[in-house]
């Protein structure tokens, strides 16, 4: 085996060689094809041309022209010579040679002007015909917002005969016959007609199409058209007016799309991100959806390798601007083509690239700042009430047990040791104003053949608490060729830099807001001479947040390059073959100093020195066929794939340096803890897929998949994954044409399968190395070296019901889906009991339930002069364990949580307070002994034995929302827009476990305000607020007093935009200019008593919802200027 | 399209599977087989018998409330120490199986240690949970427990065994010796009301001349000493345990979290004349730590798990009034600076071993079953009575239904 091993790693690129070989070939095979069609493109900038024309026909030689060179050629079909047969042979012509000499001893003749070309009958010829008035017409063509409309097609109707308006909008044609009509028709919009006239300046307003336009839809391995799509997909298309300051561009899909729904850890820049689509259908595998960027399943790696304290987003180091649009398959119809990964949804990434036209250049440039929102919201008690409410506990305390002055555990009343001077406002030392700076330009443009796209950001921002800082820098190239009739080659490639300065998160030991808020009013940061007081001791109970920011320097830099290169092989515009290597290569590395005044400096400093390499790389080849039998139509796809991710870590922790300004590996004295490994998993897979349709009323596609994962024993490595989905087109029926209304039903079954999240050799069973003893390598078995040989792929089979409607000439469209997830074989690290030696093994046990609808609906009408645009989204989804482990018991996991057979993933496994024991009496004699009195709370003793323990937890409440969604404005006014978009959530419950701690009273850490004024004083006085007590912990369980009700409805953004009119810039040749005013985060209506109900400290769904004092969302103020060339 | 599937096979670089074990890996076995049982019980682990013994508190409650707070199904140091005992337990019992494969000298000896370590975590866990699921080999099944005399049995057995096993000299105290061997039977021959044994293994390892008391500035700070017969030498890059950490505080110049401090009670224990006070105790800014640790976050410490100075109170104890287990006993004091004692009331004597027991071994994992093996932890910790046993973690419960709780919890 171990021979075997070391063979096997021997391939170049780690990847399977013989694909990469036949793609070698093939790119080989086209460099000759490169340069020549190198020649072509100059000379066609130079006017001149290559013709090869034998025996043709005048119009396919005028097409050939057009194809091979920048110019766009108009004529009348029935005005060219059909007698003449084109014979030319050249490699180097001009245009204008080229032309005389087809339309040689022809009826015909040209003129030109600028890059078009009218090819007209002969004056001579014309002569003979009815004379006709002629005109020459101009104008200009706007769109509704005012924006000069470029590239829209100007023609006579019914003719080739026609002109491109041009950046202005302007157009001009000559020699139009008097009162034809003319036809300005451009994408997105209703198509004009008006007469052509002379001597008048025609301004031409278009009106947005506002029937659902048959937008092409990214689906795995291919896009569609939206009619033909029988499954759902949900498209979000990036755009200025719903761009936000975020950091990671996924963060832009919150509250966007029905049945998505994007959580957070915390207001720290670059804080990990939630995204669960159509619910959670895992326990052990992964929860998160696959991300696809431009055709590449990247990896989904937080960006942090050391735990300093919350998750980081995988994806927060990628670029905003360079994003078009987002396609999230939701069925398992529309995922199951990408398999075995597909479970939880797919998010697809598609990069803008040029278009055909002319170069567009665009500059956006962002500033803003950002505050800590409703600071003042979490109020504790000031110097005063907090040393009365302590000394209350330290007397009851006292009086409880009998101690007396002079007896050993009496303790004795507490004083503000620093007497009159103010109290420490603590938050106020860790906060400041975060201020925030983005710039990006881009080039972009094409012609027929060849395409790019080239663009660059830089960004920086900080964050709301001291020293949080992060600096982006993203590179992007694209670009596509074709080369001739039946090969186009492409790159994609981009290069995305980040630096995160981090700051301690929530469960860090040194976590920022605990380390401040938790001390004690009258304790102080510094000491009068300057120095920090230490904390930890009587003085300052807890780590000195100046300190710890002060004395350390912490930050992540991820190094990402992503790249796409393929070759791909038309015939006959039926068969295409895309052969394509793709790389994801991520390299992070984490640096985290603590310099010798640090509380973990260790007097000596401090350094961890980690870095990971991820190599991602991935083989594909697809073949597609295309074809129409009358009124059917056929799609075909099939594919193989082949990916391989390797990660290579090296750590290294070490120790003493000479002084702070020492701060890198090789200075220090002292090892004290390092490890390094290289490991691997790989995938292969074949997939295909086919559509057919009969005149876009019925559809059916269906997919089918098969993955193999070396994470699985070869017995059970590989596993199937099918789709059927059905379409009907209803409105396409002879007895809905011209109703105005779109109607659309779809339904959808698939099996889609999840291995992500578990280990990488979770079959096989090892004795570890490193297990080291007095400097002598030793082996042994670590729990995670329990393989399980039987483990194989978790299944979810989803069934999806969906309609798609547009009413009024889609003034009103709505999209509504039902659907249901079964998860099977769910792969669980089932708890063992640990005299087998382990804790758990990781199975294929149990089965879970999701299901739930999904309502978009969007409407565009007018008020008055003000254009209003509506989108409003609203889903549901019940979560439900069907089955576990066999029997009906809570299992807890977590301190807090447990997963039950008929509960909800998410339940909340705590303590039920049924009030404030009034009198001593009532107090079961088993907590009276325990020194439980009255004022203590009352917990539920489920089993009655008078003993509160683990047995007494009840699963309860909920981090799942009953429902969830979100609701965009638009109004525009002229040149004036304003967005107004909404996020709400509701029914989700937050275990505030903050306030654990500040709801202490009696105790010496501060405490809420609200706790102190309400506290148990007598009987009577309450029945929710504990007594002051010390030591004592019985009042600060996990427990129903801290659920809290987490809906809440956000102004997640609220943007103001003007366009600046074109006559202002057209002198400037600016084709457009925005400016824009926005504010991200303005207001929170909620119930819950925390600074924001979306904080949360871990992001795997079983424990999701739970909030410690994790930094908010922050609110932010930008202003911002997009400008198009 | 050719198959890539070969290139489905990926194994770690990190790790050989079991199956492929040969004689040749025995010496690492043994090797992975120290570090599991100096790693996995978990730092508290080696402290429990201090945190729950009365003799620490946390910073907010006396030592009772910690006791009180820590003896809970729930308690997670409770539950991850069970898991770490039986987790050592499985790599040693693998290495157990694979010496009895191989009929080598080497092989031999490394059972010998095996055999020790199994009884020392047989030890660890009846001297917690009382009697508990007995495993000569792993196994799956979902054992019942066994009774605490079966338990002792056992652990006497497997040292008698290692004993005869352990016949040459390692090359250092860190590593398991016949004299080890004897030493911890000493200690649980005692727990089990074996006196009669525990005074012969105890005088023989203090007559023997291998060892002689030492002072307390050579055996806690990693100078040659006379008095360590086993200790797990704990490198700091090969260990998560670090004691010292939860003893000192920020305010020391090594740093530490400070969790626990020793009780006032234990503090006034010290007369300025004993010796050993300096290396047992330190003032920090107004703070006493518990001081036999002296690293704190700049590294770790050996963890002693027997010394000479446990035989002569083991000795004096099992001997008591009508040998000579006050002279044992004086011996001692003396040594540490101390005056000597006298009584001639079998439970004043008692009294008078329990507390020179403090004074000798506070920080080194001995109180609490000290006082449960006496019968008088529930007088001096003030416990209720259910608690001189620990709580079956809940979730074991959950995960073993044959197991059935210690009572009260």
């Amino acid at each position: 085996m171990m021979k075997n091993k070391s063979l096997k790693c021997t391939s170049l690129t780690g990847l399977c060689s013989r694909r990469v070989l036949s793609i070698i070939v093939m790119l080989f095979i086209s460099l000759p094809f490169i340069s020549a069609k190198d020649i072509d493109r100059d000379q066609a900038a130079a006017g001149r041309i290559s013709l090869n024309l034998h025996n043709k026909r005048l119009d396919q030689a005028l097409n050939e022209i057009q194809r091979k060179s920048d110019y766009v050629i108009f004529y009348h079909n029935e005005s060219l010579d059909t007698n003449k047969k084109v014979n030319i042979r050249s490699n180097d012509i001009l245009i204008t040679e080229a032309l005389d000499k087809i339309l040689e001893n022809t009826e015909n003749t040209y003129t030109i002007d600028g890059r078009q070309v009218y090819v007209a009958k002969k004056e001579s010829s014309r002569e003979e015909q009815q004379p006709i008035e002629r005109v020459n017409i101009h104008g200009i063509v706007l769109e509704a917002g005012g924006e000069p409309a470029i590239g829209a097609s100007v023609t006579v109707k019914s003719t080739t005969m026609g002109a491109i308006t041009d950046i202005n909008g302007k157009f001009s044609l000559n020699n139009v016959p008097k009162n034809a009509a003319i036809v300005v028709s451009f994408i997105g919009f209703e198509s004009y007609e008006f007469k052509a006239e002379a001597d008048k300046e025609f301004k031409i307003v278009l009106q947005e199409d506002e029937k659902m336009i048959d937008e092409v839809v990214v689906i795995g391995y291919g896009t569609e058209r939206r009619s033909l799509v029988t499954s759902a997909i949900s498209k979000m298309k990036v755009d200025e007016s719903n761009m936000r300051q975020t950091t990671s561009p996924v963060q832009l899909l919150d509250g966007r799309i029905a049945g998505v729904s994007v959580g957070s850890g915390s207001g720290n820049l670059g804080s990990g991100e939630r995204i669960s689509i159509r619910g959670n259908a895992s326990l052990n595998a992964s929860n998160s959806p696959l991300y696809v960027i431009d055709g590449v399943p990247i990896t989904d790696h937080s960006a942090n390798i050391l735990d300093f304290g919350e998750s980081m987003s995988a994806l927060a180091g990628l670029s905003l601007s360079d994003i078009a649009s987002m396609e999230i398959l939701k069925d398992a119809a529309s995922a199951a083509i990408y398999g075995s990964r597909a479970t939880n949804g797919v998010v697809v990434i598609t990069t803008k690239s040029g278009q055909e036209g002319k170069g567009s250049i665009n500059v956006n440039y962002t500033t803003g700042f950002s505050k800590f929102p409703y600071l003042r919201k979490l109020k504790v008690a000031d110097s005063k009430s907090y040393i009365a409410q302590y000394n209350e506990g330290v007397d009851n305390y006292n009086k409880q047990n009998g101690y007396k002055i002079g007896d050993s555990n009496y303790r004795t009343h507490i004083q503000n040791p620093f007497g009159d001077l103010p109290d420490t406002d603590w938050m106020d030392l860790i906060t400041q104003t975060g201020k925030s700076n983005a710039v990006n330009i881009s080039f972009s443009g094409g012609n027929k053949n060849t395409k790019f796209y080239v663009g660059a950001d830089y960004s920086s921002q900080t964050g709301i608490i001291i020293n949080n800082k992060l600096e982006k820098i993203n590179l992007k190239a694209k670009a596509s060729h074709r080369m001739n009739s039946w090969l186009e080659v492409g790159a994609n490639a981009s290069g995305n830099y980040m630096k995160n300065n981090q700051v301690p998160g929530p469960n860090a030991g040194t976590t920022i807001i605990g380390r401040a808020i938790l001390q004690r009013p009258f304790a102080r940061p510094y000491k009068p001479n300057g120095d920090y007081y230490v904390g930890g001791g009587d003085e300052l109970r807890f780590h000195n947040p100046m300190q710890i920011l002060n004395e350390e320097d912490v930050y992540i830099e991820n190094l990402r390059f992503l790249g796409t290169f393929y070759a791909q092989f038309n015939y006959k515009d039926m068969f295409t073959f895309k052969s394509s290597i793709n790389a994801d290569m991520l390299y992070l590395y984490d640096y985290t100093y603590y310099n010798e005044n640090h509380p973990y400096g260790l007097g000596v400093g401090r350094l961890y020195d980690y870095n990971r390499h991820l190599r991602n790389m991935l083989t594909e080849n697809v073949l597609t066929y295309k074809d129409k039998f009358g009124d059917f139509s056929i799609s075909a796809t099939a594919g193989h794939s082949f990916q391989k991710i390797t990660q290579r870590d090296g750590r290294f922790e070490v120790s003493g340096f000479p002084s702070p300004s020492f701060n890198v590996l090789g200075v220090a004295a002292e090892v004290r803890n390092y490890s390094g490994n290289n490991v691997a998993y790989a995938m292969e897979s074949y997939f295909g897929r086919a559509t057919t349709s009969y005149k876009d009323r019925y559809i059916l596609t269906g997919t089918v998949r098969t993955d193999g994962s070396s994470k699985f024993h070869p017995d059970n490595r590989w596993g199937w994954f099918p789709s059927v989905s059905m379409g009907w087109n209803i409105s396409e029926e002879d007895f809905m044409k011209d109703s105005g209304v779109d109607l659309k039903f779809r339904v959808s079954y698939g099996r889609t399968g999840n291995q992500e999240g578990i280990s990488r050799y979770a079959y096989q069973s090892y004795l570890s190395g490193g297990n080291n003893y007095g400097g002598v390598s030793g082996i042994a078995t670590k729990d995670s070296d329990f393989g399980n040989k039987d483990v194989s792929w978790e299944k979810a089979d989803q069934y999806d019901i969906g309609f798609d409607m547009s009413l009024l000439k889609g003034k009103i469209n709505a999209m509504l889906d039902f659907y249901q997830k079964n998860t099977t074989d769910l792969l669980y690290e089932m708890p063992m009991h640990s005299t087998t030696g382990r804790t758990s093994i990781l199975s294929n046990v149990g089965s879970m339930r999701n299901r739930g609808f999904e309502f978009t609906l969007n409407t565009h009408f007018n008020i008055g002069k003000v254009e209003w645009l509506a989108q409003f989204n609203i889903a549901t989804n019940q979560n439900k364990i069907t089955k576990l482990l066999g029997h009906k018991d809570p299992v807890s996991i977590g301190g807090n949580r447990a997963l039950q057979e008929g509960k909800e993933l998410g339940s909340f496994y705590i303590f039920v307070q049924d009030g404030i024991y009034q009198y001593d009496g009532e107090v079961p004699a088993e907590q009276y002994a325990n020194g439980v009195r009255a004022g203590d709370v009352k917990w539920r003793d489920l089993d009655g034995n008078g003993i509160i323990n683990d047995n007494d937890r009840v699963v309860t409440g909920s981090s799942n929302p009953d429902f969830y969604g979100g609701f965009n404005n638009t109004f525009k006014y002229k040149g004036f827009q304003l967005d107004l978009f909404f996020t709400y959530m509701y029914g989700n419950d937050v275990l505030a476990q903050w306030q654990g701690d500040l709801s202490k009273v009696g105790h010496t850490n501060a405490v809420l305000q609200k706790y102190v004024d309400n506290r148990w004083t007598g009987p009577g006085t309450t029945n929710r607020y504990p007594r002051s007590i010390v030591s004592y912990g019985h009042n600060t369980k996990n427990s129903t007093r801290m659920l809290e009700d987490g809906s809440f409805i956000r102004l997640r953004s609220l943007t103001f935009a003007y366009n600046v009119p074109q006559k202002f810039l057209s002198k400037y040749h600016i084709k457009n200019l925005r400016l824009f005013l926005q504010g991200d985060n303005l207001f929170v209506l909620t119930k819950y008593t925390g600074w924001d109900p979306e904080t949360n400290n871990n992001m795997d769904p079983r424990f999701f919802g739970v909030a410690t004092l994790g930094v908010p969302q922050p609110r932010t103020f930008s202003f911002g200027v997009n400008l198009n060339f | 399209m050719a198959s890539c599937s070969d290139e489905l096979n990926l194994y770690s670089g990190a790790a050989i599977p079991i199956e492929e074990v040969t004689e040749k890996d025995l010496p690492a076995l043994r090797i992975g087989m120290y570090s599991s049982m100096q790693n996995r019980p978990t730092v508290r682990g080696f402290m429990m018998h201090d945190i729950v013994g009365g003799v620490l508190q946390g910073n907010s409650g006396n030592a009772k409330d910690l006791i009180n707070g820590t003896l809970s199904p729930l308690n997670s140091y409770v539950e991850n120490s069970w898991k770490g005992y039986y987790n050592a337990l499985y790599q040693v019992n693998n290495v157990i199986a694979a010496t009895n494969k191989f009929q080598s000298d080497l092989s031999q000896s490394i059972k010998g240690e095996a055999l020790y370590f199994r009884a020392y975590i047989y030890f660890c866990l009846a001297s917690r949970w009382g009697g508990v699921p007995i495993l000569e080999e792993n196994t799956l099944e979902k054992l019942p427990r066994n009774s605490i005399e079966e338990v002792w049995a056992f652990i006497d057995r497997d040292l008698e065994e290692a004993t005869n096993l352990l016949t040459s000299a390692p090359k250092s105290y860190y590593y398991v010796s016949k004299n080890a061997a004897i030493a911890l039977r000493a200690r649980t021959s005692l727990s089990s009301g074996n006196k009669r044994q525990a005074k012969e293994l105890a005088e023989s390892l203090i007559i023997n001349g291998a060892y002689k008391l030492d002072s307390f500035d050579k055996i806690f700070r990693r100078k040659s000493n006379t008095e360590i017969i086993f200790a797990f030498e704990n490198l700091t890059e090969e260990s998560s345990i670090n004691i010292s950490d939860l003893y000192y505080t920020y305010q020391h110049p090594n740093k530490g979290q400070g969790v626990y401090r020793p009780t006032e009670s234990v503090i006034n224990m010290f007369a300025d004349e004993d010796n050993r006070k300096s290396i047992t105790l330190i003032n920090v800014e107004g703070r006493t730590c518990i001081n036999k640790y002296e690293s704190g976050q700049t590294g770790r410490d050996p963890v002693i798990i027997s010394r000479i100075a446990e035989l002569y109170l083991i000795s004096a104890e099992a001997q008591g009034l009508e040998g000579n287990g006050l002279g044992r006993l004086n011996e001692l004091r003396t040594f540490r600076g101390l005056n000597p004692v006298s009584t001639s009331n079998a439970n004043e004597f008692l009294n008078l071993i329990l507390e020179e027991r403090v004074r000798e071994l506070v920080g080194e994992n001995f109180m609490y079953h000290d006082y449960v093996r006496t019968g008088t932890a529930i007088e001096k910790l003030g416990i209720l009575p259910h608690q001189v046993l620990h709580p079956i973690p809940g979730k074991e419960l959950q995960n073993n239904t044959n197991l059935v709780p210690n009572p009260g919890y």
